[in-house]
């Protein structure tokens, strides 16, 4: 199983392959990496997704036997992602860094540029910035990631029922933040442009 | 490693994700990964990112050498867009043609993945943005390498639009201040989007904040950053112009620091842009407001009313700020050429008509040094009627010239005076800024403030007649410079003075005159009598008087009234001040008043000068009550704080010397008060004011009062002076006798020494205030010691101010005093007999009745009763009269009637009864009262 592969990967990276890391880090690179991209500028992204995979091998603990090692290392990533906004934030004596609350823009960190083609994922992207960093996270590993409601509680640290309502609450948010950026007379599919922009 | 499938096409990891994966790889695992290649060029490492895409270090391996390549992100030129990849190419060849120092050199446009790169020359330094952040204001020579960054810059964009490329995005982060110095345009074009008519541009913005990019509805575009972009831009109108727009937009950023148009979002910036709400920069240098202004056309709203072309800006530019171009005064005395200068140098530049009086602030702007605007912008009292002057100045200038330039212009012998004139009201400000500057501070400001207001406007300069009488130059061209230099000097020696009085010397003014009588220039004569006879007066010169009559009288003749009546009121003051002539000083102000009918308002402050020199004169001669009713007069107008409180401090004096205390005390406290308001709680004026007020709280018997003021003029004084001062000793005196008045005898001895003290350290013997000082601490001293010191108070009193004079008198009343209880009656009765004739005659009533008093006792006690007793009687009468019945001096009359009548001893009993339950006396009156009490016991016994 895909899943057996990437725990003994991790194994083998932690007693000293090199080889399994690298294997392991191919096979998750471009999801870390879309985690990270909505959220910082690039100058960050490269630094947070490095600290991430080595924050794999480091922390022997957090790796609780029932979970995949996505989840894991999606933990890890939002960790990583909250430790850097608080110390960004702390400089800047802006709004303390509270996932759960502020948003990417509230704490002006939004990215300096936006990737997209076409403006109804440049809404998403931006609409995605306004809800708390938590709900971001929480949407995006369930558009993008695909990862169950009991993985993202995991790395959200909530529990599965309280993901399933979030996830509702969230849809609503996201949605009222599309709307207001949103012109008169427009139309937006949420799924439809969250499933493409999967793919960028 | 591919990303999951999507539901659009995908072209494969781009280069970013390969290059960002690579190098992770090698951080993480530490092989080296297979490079990445956008066209032939090998990506290296990124350097940055903008909105456009990302910007790589690369190399080529064919030619060994370094470039830069941008990769545009996806929709900015995707080859699914093949409209636009097709312009950018087109764009891209342009600019790869123009081959200019400021542009950044374009090698190569490809695509690589689906991806549109862009190589480009790479420039190792930094961006203008991070130039202008990384160099402080105040490093030297920063303008001029901002404005030389800003010629650059303009050359390049005219060369690029002369290729017929637009840049639209210009800010300071697109432009590279290489290593080597030279400003290199970079990002042309590449912020491309369709443009039709139809569309709008919308804002996307994130918290509010002026945005980084701006998006096109339909298109997803970026097309440029709003706050550097010109308003055409936001209805997606573009041409050559908003590149200018944008250009001074960032150079008056990296120039100045905030950005001219403020607005937090990007609705209040569109509105500052319309309504052309500009921030102007706070420095007051030429070169900064000469950049400013070149800036500031580009910044127009209507793109029209901008310079004409880009290329005209960058010649603009490089014509260069005032500083660095020849003076233009060219002042000419030929009557075939019109003497204004810049006129003639105008003549030459076949400049546009409106343009030809734009030079005229020019002379008006050169008189503002750095150090000078630093200095002033710490006093805006100051720099108000400064700048009200500037600008007057500026605006009669400017109507002269244009007057010129018209048909109507006035003739040359009329237009010559006028800018003489106008030459001599900025001469003053510039000698009058130098002297500030030297003086180092600009405080207090509102004195120098009311300087400045008192100066002649330049207004006057239009004022043919007068104008043409006082700067029409001999027509002899030697004998013209020499009273240029004379006017010159002049000039300069009488501003000065404002500023500084211990500049300026009576010698010089003398010599001044000299000159103006040799050269035989009257206007000049009139104004150097005039100093000279201010000088005259502060030195107490019986000349005073005649120099400035003489000097009224010719500005009379040549119709200059205001001088005039200057002179005249001077004049006056000199009589009634030194020489006390009232008669003659009245004769001189009713002339003055005569001549001021002929002045043109405002007359206030030669109204003000009027009033006060005849209150001057009237309470010299003891005329209080005329005094004050002019004051009142005059106070019924309105006036500047200064004036006012001028008028106040005399009508306080002259309502004190007619008993009018209370209203002399709120007089003199407002004045006080304006003083303090206007010229700092510390000024020695303030202190003058205060110290006349504590004298009269003490006249009128509230000795607690009197004591406060004291108080605050000691602290003034001690700050002004220090504490070994004579001026510091009579303030301690004055809270001495004070407290003496109060009773409280400890605090009294304390200053009373102190003050003698510091009066013998400071003064020479001849000084009165030694001796004074002495009979004010002999009363402290035991009977021995004190006729010790009384007796050296007398020799120093007779020895340097005579037999009969104030302090001699004093002293041997207080020796007669101390000699009576000593019981040495014969020498009492000679000392007081002697301090009575003095008394007597000065008709001190009071000191009258208290001498009488005590020579009674005298007599008394020699067994002469019979010239006691009608002494002792008149004595009592007249301190009950002159005294309120609980007065503690009382103690004296009442106990030499008791002791006149010692052998009606009821009648004495009673007197001395009174006498001792008087309130406070056994402090006040401290040997009396012993005396009493024992002669009371005595009768008892």
């Amino acid at each position: 199983m895909a899943e057996d592969d990437d725990r003994t990967l991790l194994e083998r990276w932690r007693a000293g392959d090199a080889e399994a890391g690298n294997a392991l880090f191919r096979s998750h690179f471009a999801s870390v990496r879309r985690f990270f991209r909505n959220k910082v500028s690039p100058d960050e992204v490269e630094d947070l997704i490095q600290r991430t995979f080595v924050g794999c091998v480091e922390s022997q603990e957090r790796f609780r036997e029932d979970a995949s090692f996505r989840t894991f290392l999606f933990a890890i990533a939002r960790n990583q992602l909250f430790k850097f906004f608080r110390s960004r934030t702390s400089q800047r004596n802006q709004v303390d860094a509270d996932l759960g609350v502020s948003s990417v823009a509230a704490m002006g960190m939004t990215p300096s540029s936006v990737v997209a083609a076409r403006q109804e994922h440049e809404l998403l992207l931006m609409a995605l910035q306004q809800v708390s960093v938590d709900d971001q996270t929480l949407l995006e590993l369930f558009y993008w990631e695909a990862l169950s409601g009991p993985e993202i509680a995991t790395v959200l640290d909530i529990s599965a029922g309280a993901v399933r309502v979030r996830l509702h609450r969230a849809r609503g948010k996201l949605q009222d933040a599309i709307e207001k950026l949103m012109n008169p007379g427009q139309s937006f599919d949420l799924e439809a442009a969250a499933g493409t922009l999967r793919g960028l | 490693m591919d990303e999951d499938t999507p539901a659009t096409p995908d072209p494969g990891p781009g280069i970013e994700t390969r290059r960002l994966q690579a190098a992770l790889e090698s951080r993480l695992f530490g092989h080296r990964a297979a490079p990445t290649f956008a066209g032939r060029f090998e990506v290296l490492g990124r350097l940055g990112q903008g909105a456009m895409g990302t910007v790589y270090r690369a190399r080529d391996p064919e030619l060994d050498r370094e470039l830069a390549v941008k990769v545009l992100r996806p929709g900015a030129g995707t080859t699914a867009d093949t409209d636009g990849t097709a312009r950018l190419r087109r764009e891209a060849r342009a600019l790869a043609r123009l081959s200019h120092p400021n542009v950044v050199e374009v090698l190569d446009v490809g695509v690589q993945d689906g991806q549109v790169f862009v190589a480009m020359e790479f420039v190792r330094g930094r961006t203008l943005a991070q130039w202008a952040e990384a160099t402080p204001q105040d490093v030297p020579d920063r303008l001029s390498r901002v404005l030389g960054f800003a010629i650059e810059a303009a050359q390049g964009l005219s060369a690029a639009h002369a290729a017929d490329v637009v840049h639209r995005d210009v800010k300071p982060q697109n432009m590279l201040v290489g290593d080597d110095g030279r400003l290199r345009l970079a990002d042309f074009g590449l912020a491309r989007g369709t443009l039709d008519d139809s569309l709008s541009a919308e804002v996307s913005t994130t918290g509010g904040d002026v945005p980084e990019h701006v998006t096109l509805s339909s298109t997803g575009m970026v097309v440029g950053t709003p706050a550097y972009m010109s308003p055409e831009q936001f209805e997606g109108r573009f041409d050559e112009r908003s590149d200018q727009f944008s250009l001074c937009v960032s150079f008056w950023e990296a120039a100045f620091g905030p950005r001219p148009f403020p607005g937090a979002t990007v609705h209040e910036l569109i509105a500052s842009v319309v309504a052309q709400r500009v921030r102007m920069p706070s420095s007051r240098d030429p070169d900064t407001r000469w950049f400013a202004s070149v800036l500031k056309r580009g910044l127009a709203e209507n793109p029209s009313d901008r310079h004409a072309s880009m290329a005209a800006l960058a010649e603009a530019l490089a014509e260069g700020p005032p500083s660095s171009r020849k003076p233009w005064l060219l002042w000419g005395t030929g009557a075939a050429t019109l003497a204004c200068g810049a006129l003639a140098v105008a003549a030459a530049s076949a400049a546009a008509p409106p343009q030809r009086c734009a030079t005229v602030a020019e002379p008006a702007d050169a008189v503002w040094t750095e150090k000078r605007s630093e200095l002033l912008s710490a006093a805006p009292a100051l720099w108000e009627p400064i700048d009200r002057y500037v600008q007057s100045w500026v605006g009669i200038r400017k109507t002269s010239c244009e007057a010129a330039w018209r048909n109507d212009a006035p003739a040359v012998d009329q237009l010559d005076p006028t800018m003489r004139c106008l030459q001599r009201r900025l001469d003053q400000l510039d000698v009058f800024l130098a002297a500030v500057v030297a003086r180092g501070t600009v405080e207090p400001s509102d004195e120098l403030a009311n300087v400045v207001r008192a100066w002649p406007s330049p207004q006057t300069c239009t004022h043919s007649d007068a104008v043409r009488a006082e700067f029409t130059l001999p027509a002899d061209p030697a004998l013209a410079q020499q009273v240029r230099l004379l006017e010159r000097d002049l000039m300069e020696d009488t501003v000065r003075e404002t500023v500084d009085p211990a500049t300026v010397s009576h010698a010089r003014s003398s010599e001044l005159v000299q000159r103006a009588r040799r050269i035989g220039h009257e206007p000049l004569l009139s104004l150097a009598l005039e100093h000279l006879g201010e000088r005259q007066i502060l030195a107490r010169d019986v000349a005073a008087a005649q120099t400035l009559t003489e000097a009224s009288q010719i500005a009379a003749r040549l119709g200059l009234f205001r001088a005039a009546v200057r002179a005249s009121t001077s004049a006056a003051s000199a009589f009634a001040v030194v020489e006390n002539r009232h008669e003659d000083a009245e004769r001189s102000l009713r002339e003055a008043e005569a001549l001021l009918q002929r002045v043109d308002e405002p007359r206030t402050a030669e109204q003000v000068e009027l009033t006060y020199v005849r209150a001057s004169s009237f309470l010299a001669q003891g005329r209080a009550a005329d005094a004050a009713e002019s004051l009142q007069a005059q106070l019924r107008n309105e006036h500047r704080p200064l004036d006012e409180a001028r008028l106040r401090e005399a009508l306080g004096s002259a309502l004190a010397k007619l008993g009018r205390y209370d209203e002399s005390i709120a007089t003199s406290s407002r004045a006080a008060e304006l003083y303090r308001l206007k010229l700092g709680p510390d000024h020695h004026v303030v202190a003058s004011a205060l110290n006349a007020i504590a004298l009269v709280e003490m006249e009128r018997g509230n000795p607690n009062a009197a004591i406060a003021g004291f108080t605050e003029v000691r602290r003034i004084v001690s700050k002004l002076v220090g504490e070994q001062h004579p001026i510091f000793a009579g303030v301690e005196g004055n809270l001495g006798t004070a407290y003496m008045a109060l009773g409280d005898r400890d605090r009294a001895e304390v200053a009373h020494r102190h003050a003698l003290e510091v009066f013998d350290a400071t003064l020479g013997e001849a000084d009165p205030q030694r001796s004074v000082a002495r009979v004010h601490v002999a009363a402290f001293l035991p009977p021995q010691e004190a006729e010790v010191m009384l007796n050296q108070a007398l020799a120093l009193a007779e020895e340097h101010s005579g037999a009969d004079s104030v302090p001699a008198t004093s002293a041997r009343s207080s020796l007669g005093e101390l000699y009576l209880h000593q019981k040495r009656f014969e020498r009492a009765e000679a000392a007081l007999r002697r301090s009575l004739e003095h008394h007597e005659r000065f008709q001190r009533k009071l000191r009258v009745a208290f001498d009488q008093a005590s020579l009674a006792r005298a007599l008394a006690l020699q067994d002469k009763l019979v010239e006691a007793r009608p002494l002792a009687e008149k004595a009592l009468t007249t301190a009950e009269e002159l005294l309120s019945a609980d007065a503690p001096e009382l103690i004296g009359p009442l106990f030499a009637a008791a002791v006149a009548h010692r052998d009606q001893p009821e009648r004495a009993r009673a007197w001395l009864t009174r006498a001792l339950a008087l309130p406070n006396v056994a402090s006040m009156q401290k040997t009396t009262h012993e005396d009493a009490t024992a002669f009371l016991s005595n009768l008892d016994g």
